[in-house]
């Protein structure tokens, strides 16, 4: 085998940098792809709940998210999803925390419909105050709904704490651990068929 | 229960066999995104799984997954002061379209959502939104496609003559 280096400028580099100067883009490609608008701020009630400063009627916990009862539910069973990572909004976050988050929401909501017997199920993720979000730390509300029943208004009034705990204990009883498994945007193998296609041309 | 099975005559699914026109800002393998003939709010934009699944009660994980990545994408598409994101199941969670999707409604301060099913927005309105959505994500697309080969660049091994081994 010939010498074999670990080189920086490899060919998708040169391919791309060239697809950019094509397309009349700046050839040095910017060094996140985060697109940060905000900071975040570490005394946000989510941010407190994770340091566990303040209680929270739990129903899933890993190493990545945390699940827990909103106390002002628009409907019983309402639950948040949220990363453990000090994120504020979609924007500040990489795809994997978004979808450990969306996954788990995922599983919530199926063992919600069980355990609530309900109809159907509302998810939200609200950015920025514009968008409605309350708390500046990224999460996911997933919503059991009711045929016929209206969600109550954000924010209303404070669930008694012995229903929470049932309902939580319940929902947490239904939920398995959740398998994070990372569909990345760009797979190795993507990347592996496009070098050899390169590759092959003349 | 309710009947939960996936009805492929809706309008989703013929959206995606190409029997309906759309506005479209997305397509991949597994996703198409496109704008909402009814728009809750200015460029909003639909995201759909191409698999035939319902909602999110019946989805395969790893599909859910590809859709939440397209999701993160699309949702850096649309500049306003804040995003609203919403994921109906159930004609009960306000599914109306039973095909598994995501909402992405931009929001101005201040400014609140149209009732859903409203009225319906020009069409060459919708095409001038949809092509600079569609700019956007390509470029994004792009950028990241060259931050994911720079990071790619450490892990695959090349001969003396940049031939990857």
């Amino acid at each position: 085998m010939s010498t074999v280096h670990h080189r920086r400028d490899n060919i998708f580099t040169k391919i791309l940098r060239a697809l950019r100067r094509l397309r009349g883009l700046p050839a040095a490609p910017p060094t996140s792809r985060r697109s940060s608008i905000s900071h975040y701020d570490p005394n946000n009630i989510f941010a407190r709940i994770l340091r566990g400063e303040i209680p929270c009627h739990k129903v899933y916990e890993d190493e990545n998210a945390l699940a827990f009862l909103d106390i002002w539910p628009r409907a019983p069973g309402h639950t948040v999803v949220l990363t453990k990572a000090p994120l504020r909004t979609i924007l500040d976050c990489e795809p994997e925390h978004l979808v450990q988050v969306m996954r788990i929401a995922q599983h919530i909501a199926r063992a919600a419909m069980q355990v609530f017997a309900v109809d159907g199920i509302t998810i939200q993720q609200c950015n920025e105050s514009a968008g409605a979000q309350t708390v500046p730390h990224l999460h996911v509300h997933v919503i059991p709904r009711i045929t016929g029943v209206p969600l109550k208004p954000p924010n209303g009034k404070t669930e008694k704490a012995e229903v929470l705990a049932d309902q939580a204990a319940r929902l947490a009883a239904a939920i398995k651990p959740v398998a994070f498994k990372e569909i990345p945007l760009f797979s190795r193998d993507a990347l592996l068929d496009y070098a050899r296609q390169i590759e092959r041309r003349p | 229960m309710k009947s939960t099975s996936y009805d492929s005559n809706n309008i989703f699914a013929k959206i995606l066999r190409g029997e309906v026109p759309c506005h479209k800002v997305y397509e991949d393998d597994k996703v198409l995104a496109f704008l909402d003939v009814r728009p809750r709010a200015p460029k909003h934009t639909v995201v759909i799984a191409k698999a035939p699944a319902r909602n999110i009660l019946d989805v395969d994980s790893d599909e859910l997954a590809h859709l939440v990545n397209a999701v993160w994408l699309i949702a850096r598409c649309l500049p306003a002061d804040g995003l609203t994101i919403e994921q109906h199941n159930e004609s009960a969670g306000d599914q109306e379209v039973f095909h598994l999707h995501f909402h992405l409604m931009p929001r101005q301060e201040g400014v609140p959502l149209k009732a859903p099913g409203g009225e319906i927005e020009k069409p060459e309105t919708l095409t001038k939104q949809a092509e600079h959505i569609e700019l956007s994500v390509s470029l994004i697309w792009n950028m990241m496609w060259n931050q994911a080969a720079e990071e790619a660049a450490g892990r695959f091994l090349f001969d003396a003559d940049g031939r990857l081994l």
